[in-house]
């Protein structure tokens, strides 16, 4: 996915993207059912807090357009992070479809599914998890280390020194994570879920640890980021004052309850 | 792989404190068998190669090992056993070469030998400095002993006093320096040679001192025609020159002066056989002693003490074993959360078990290039065992 292509296509890419928005598909959920079973290594895999208590989770169809910036909200324990889950393909469903980018993720096996998420998928997380025994420019190459399809190359070094000075984390390259603000940690995680250049997006509450100044900043930025890549962006907030940002909000309750046939409780909101 | 040591590496490096921990333990647990068997491995061969420079050891009779350590190591002896009529008597029995050895005194530490020319013949000692001694009172430093105390030819070393307590006993004579010898990693290296007849003036058996007027009753405690007994007002020389060197004399009959050992170096291997039988008839007081015989037996004991520590070894290899897989099972379970991250980021488990892999692989590889080098360098070094650990 590492591309020479710089910022300064961006512009062109907005345009394009925007037509696709209007009439394409990215993401499509239907008839999804899962449950958590203990057993299943899929399910272990997760750092979801129904892991251990019989959760069910349906959702009767979902659709969310290439480029789509959405917030999923609802309660503590709601299903965001097993709906995150689902379609990044870290669980498997018992049932039903997710279809990403017209690919059928639930058709996939666990190698299938890691490169799909190598190759597709941006993940940002609340507590950042940036591995400490690496400085930033190790954090942000770790994609390119970590998957046989994503080999360290002189093309992937360039897209870190890219990333990096695009959210203005270039200075601290060489830093150990130790010495960063909270602020700066997030930018670096953001930096890591961007360097392969995802279609998609997924943020665990990536602001959720940030105080209100940071938090603006580092969402702006990853609107911006996810904007430039035509990358759709989904958010799981509890924050309440962001909503207004994304294009759509959808609520999980509608699908933990079992009940949620095309259930998403949708918002238009102007994106700043 | 190589991506999997790159993130093995950094891990490392970032926890440098708690893997240079586990590094040393496991170095230890290699270094201290293989250490013990590399320099009991060089111990062994200096003892048969002294054994082979010192072939006979004539001694009373007793304790064999014992006989021969204090002839080839000049550990000290009670030198009251044996005397200068025993040289006598074990000459005649070999057409070879017989030496005595008087070892009773130091100087800084180092034994004081007194011997004769025919030993530094025998072991083709050689001077890297200086001359022979000429007269009494003159001593050779072995290479070590001149090393240590930073003297050579013309320098004067004092000999250990023994008695301090004791007025009428032998005080500390001065050394005349006159020559070194070159380094033979053997125990003349850490020996100060001196003639025999030196290490009967260090042991008060001769002395010199100022003429004794026997009409003066200060100096003498009792006069007759045959013997003068000078008070202690009469001080014997701590030092002897080239001006009072003609008034060393020696009390007593010559062949009653004390020896610690006798070395014999038999002509050949008939010569051999025939001094072991005449050994055999004429004297139940002396013992013959082959130092191969002795040293053998010794290095037996090292090799049942070898057996024992490989043992022991086996048994603290699998402990350190035990830790290092309870560490990483603790350290594995410590980062459940990185594991969780990377399988979320897309990493493959195998993926993952290949960086713990090369983590144990470069912890294990830097213990054991840590362990050779170690026991490279005590190999370079030439350390054996240390003799008091095993005599």
């Amino acid at each position: 996915m590492v591309g020479s292509q710089g910022v300064s296509e961006a512009a062109n890419e907005r345009t394009v993207a925007t037509e696709v928005r209007e009439r394409e598909s990215f993401i499509e959920l239907r008839s999804l059912r899962f449950a958590y079973d203990a057993s299943r290594s899929s399910s272990r895999a997760t750092t979801d807090v129904h892991a251990d208590r019989g959760f069910h989770f349906a959702c009767e169809r979902l659709s969310i357009r290439r480029g789509e910036t959405v917030a999923i909200v609802g309660p503590s324990g709601g299903g965001k992070t097993t709906l995150l889950s689902l379609i990044a393909g870290l669980l498997s469903p018992m049932s039903g479809e997710i279809r990403i980018g017209g690919e059928r993720l639930d058709k996939l096996d666990d190698a299938g599914r890691r490169a799909f998420r190598i190759r597709q998928v941006g993940f940002i997380f609340q507590d950042f998890q940036l591995l400490d025994y690496l400085n930033v420019r190790e954090n942000l190459s770790l994609p390119f280390r970590i998957h046989p399809a994503q080999r360290w190359s002189a093309d992937a070094a360039t897209e870190v020194q890219q990333v990096a000075r695009r959210l203005g984390i270039e200075p601290f390259l060489d830093r150990r994570i130790q010495r960063l603000s909270q602020g700066e940690r997030q930018r670096v995680a953001i930096g890591r879920a961007l360097v392969t250049r995802p279609s998609l997006i997924l943020g665990d509450e990536p602001t959720g640890n940030l105080d209100v100044a940071t938090r603006d900043q580092v969402l702006e930025l990853l609107f911006e980021q996810a904007s430039q890549l035509v990358a759709t962006l989904l958010i799981v907030t509890h924050d309440r004052e962001l909503l207004d940002r994304f294009d759509r909000v959808v609520d999980i309750r509608e699908f933990s309850t079992g009940l949620g046939l095309d259930s998403t409780e949708e918002h238009e909101g102007a994106r700043r | 792989m190589k991506d999997a040591f790159f993130l093995a590496s950094r891990y490392i490096s970032f926890h440098r404190g708690k893997t240079a921990t586990l590094v040393l333990g496991l170095m230890l647990a290699l270094v201290l068998p293989f250490g013990f068997r590399v320099m009991s491995a060089r111990f062994q061969r200096e003892l048969i190669a002294r054994a082979d420079s010192i072939p006979w050891v004539v001694g009373e009779r007793g304790s064999s090992l014992e006989l021969v350590l204090s002839g080839l190591y000049f550990e000290p002896t009670d030198a009251s056993r044996l005397s200068m009529a025993d040289v006598g008597l074990a000459k005649p029995t070999t057409k070879g070469v017989v030496v005595p050895i008087h070892c009773e005194y130091q100087a800084a530490g180092a034994p004081v030998v007194g011997t004769t020319l025919g030993y530094f013949e025998q072991l083709r000692l050689r001077l890297v400095e200086g001359r022979m001694m000429g007269r009494v009172g003159d001593a050779v430093l072995g290479a070590n002993v001149a090393r240590r105390l930073g003297l050579g030819a013309g320098d004067q070393l004092l000999t250990d006093s023994t008695n301090r307590v004791n007025l009428a006993g032998a005080y500390p004579l001065k050394l005349r320096i006159t020559g070194v010898f070159a380094a033979t990693g053997t125990p003349d290296d850490d020996a100060v040679f001196v003639d025999i007849k030196t290490s009967w003036i260090i042991a008060g058996i001769g002395h010199g001192h100022e003429a004794v007027d026997p009409d003066d009753p200060n100096q003498t405690l009792s006069a007759n025609s045959e013997n003068i007994v000078a008070s202690a007002a009469v001080t014997p020389y701590t030092e002897i020159t080239d001006e009072n060197v003609g008034a060393i004399h020696f009390h007593g009959p010559a062949e009653e002066r004390p020896v610690s050992v006798i070395l014999v170096w038999p002509r050949d291997r008939r010569d051999e056989d025939l001094m072991q039988g005449e050994f055999i008839d004429f004297n139940q007081r002396l013992l013959l002693t082959s130092s191969h015989d002795a040293v053998n037996g010794l290095i037996d004991n090292v090799v049942k003490l070898q057996l024992l520590l490989d043992a022991a070894s086996i048994f603290l290899l699998v402990v350190s074993g035990l830790y290092l897989s309870l560490v990483m099972s603790l350290t594995y379970q410590l980062r459940a959360a990185e594991r969780r991250t990377l399988h979320c980021l897309g990493c493959a488990r195998g993926t993952i078990l290949q960086m713990h892999f090369a983590e144990v692989v470069i912890v294990s590889g830097i213990a054991l290039v840590g362990a050779g080098g170690v026991l490279g360098l005590l190999w370079a070094l030439g350390w054996s065992v240390p003799r008091t650990w095993l005599i």
